[in-house]
């Protein structure tokens, strides 16, 4: 399992790097880019940590709580929005979807392994959730219909590697690294979600307005209206 | 067991690392100034045509797509694909525009025309559309318009300088900018501005 996570790893950045260099495009204007931050690529290394400790049963039970909450947390995702808008500053901070997701996936790792799986089946779909809408809320394109599905998918292979290489390292040492970075992902969705919490920046800012061009005499339409009128496209 | 020891240390300065708060991704991400162009003939609403401008940085990521030989513009062959990506895109969220008449929701067909333009780095793309079955806009009849986007990616605003156009009944027809606190969305946190057509 641990030759399969490394050859994943491998192949995922060869492609990730190809997929970059071809588009010839700056960084911040990758769709993906909204991925790469810690609140974001922590929990779901911590998600992968996790997933690789779990066995049987317990595993065939996580898999389709996983998927079950990132549906759910898409569709409902306006609930969720209602919900935490309550709490002061989170709409300007993606409704603190990062530092949640932070405490949900590390509160199980930090667990002793014999109560690791109930505490993991528990909090699995509402970790799974708030990912799904944070992956939503990340979306930089104007809701380009590729950007959901490469986004899922991007953060499902990097939960798979690192649930292959963690289910490969089966040694003592790894069981002790698994709960200090656990300690670590809650403490970080706390220490996140408090800055939220405590910043000056409340409000949702959008960027600066353009003007609109009042070009052609008629108020920017007129191609449009020939169109129309001419009873094509 | 060197090589670990500096491994975790390695880990430990990159956890650290994580651990200052840095600032989130921007929420919303494209602002869009919006400009609105109704077609009434005979009392009713034929077409509806809509006018929007991207911020800065969305128009420069709109020409870095569409526009392939890195002129500055548009032309017919990359304002076909960006008009062709653009309604596909948009076609599920009903080109964020809420229409109702009467309390009924009246849904957007497929744009029948698409124009782009750039201009000093800000692109506007103009959509129309000709309503299947014209709407009787007479008196007491009515349509609202309600520019959003529910996950609030994009944040509408119309424009100052005459955001709405009315084409055909001049004289009998008006419109009326109105706050909707009641529609507010993204958590109740985004009050939008609703449009009514009216005529006499």
């Amino acid at each position: 399992m641990l030759g399969a996570g490394l050859v994943l790893t491998l192949a995922g950045l060869v492609a990730i790097l190809a997929v970059f260099a071809s588009s010839g495009r700056n960084w911040a204007d990758y769709p993906l880019a909204a991925l790469v931050t810690a609140e974001r690529l922590l929990p779901l290394f911590g998600l992968g940590l996790l997933l690789g400790e779990l066995r049987g049963r317990t595993m065939a039970l996580a898999l389709p709580l996983l998927v079950a909450g990132a549906v759910l947390g898409i569709f409902w995702r306006e609930v969720f929005f209602d919900r935490m808008a309550a709490v002061p500053g989170a709409g300007a901070h993606m409704f603190l979807t990062g530092p949640l997701a932070c405490v949900l996936i590390g509160l199980p790792l930090v667990l002793p392994r014999s109560i690791r799986p109930w505490f993991a089946l528990l909090l699995l779909a509402p970790a799974s959730a708030v990912l799904a809408i944070a992956t939503v809320l990340g979306d930089p394109t104007l809701h380009a219909r590729s950007y959901l599905p490469s986004a899922l998918a991007v953060q499902a292979f990097l939960v798979v590697v690192t649930a292959l290489v963690a289910a490969g390292l089966d040694r003592p040492w790894l069981a002790i690294g698994v709960r200090i970075f656990a300690s670590w992902l809650i403490a970080i969705g706390l220490l996140y979600g408090g800055a939220h919490l405590a910043s000056k920046r409340n409000a949702l800012e959008p960027p600066p307005f353009p003007a609109l061009p009042d070009a052609d005499g008629a108020h920017g339409f007129g191609e449009v209206l020939r169109q129309l009128d001419g009873g094509g496209n | 067991m060197k090589t670990f020891r500096v491994l975790s240390r390695l880990l430990a300065l990159s956890l650290l690392s994580c651990a200052a708060p840095v600032a989130a991704w921007a929420h919303p991400d494209i602002a869009i100034t919006a400009r609105l162009l109704f077609d009434v003939q005979a009392g009713r609403l034929t077409m509806i045509a809509e006018s929007f401008a991207f911020d800065a940085a969305h128009s420069r990521r709109l020409l870095a797509l569409y526009d392939a030989n890195t002129d500055g513009r548009f032309d017919e062959t990359e304002m076909a694909a960006l008009g062709r990506s653009l309604a596909e895109d948009l076609e599920p969220l009903g080109y964020f525009t809420e229409m109702r008449q009467a309390g009924r929701a009246v849904p957007l067909p497929a744009p029948a025309a698409f124009h782009a333009t750039s201009e000093a780095g800000i692109v506007t793309v103009t959509l129309g559309f000709r309503l299947d079955a014209p709407l009787d806009v007479s008196e007491g009849r009515s349509v609202e318009i309600v520019l959003r986007d529910r996950d609030y990616t994009a944040a509408f605003r119309l424009t100052e300088a005459t955001p709405v156009i009315l084409r055909g009944g001049e004289g009998a027809c008006g419109y009326r900018l109105q706050d909707r606190p009641d529609l507010a969305y993204f958590g109740g946190l985004v009050v939008p501005q609703a449009i009514t057509l009216s005529c006499r």
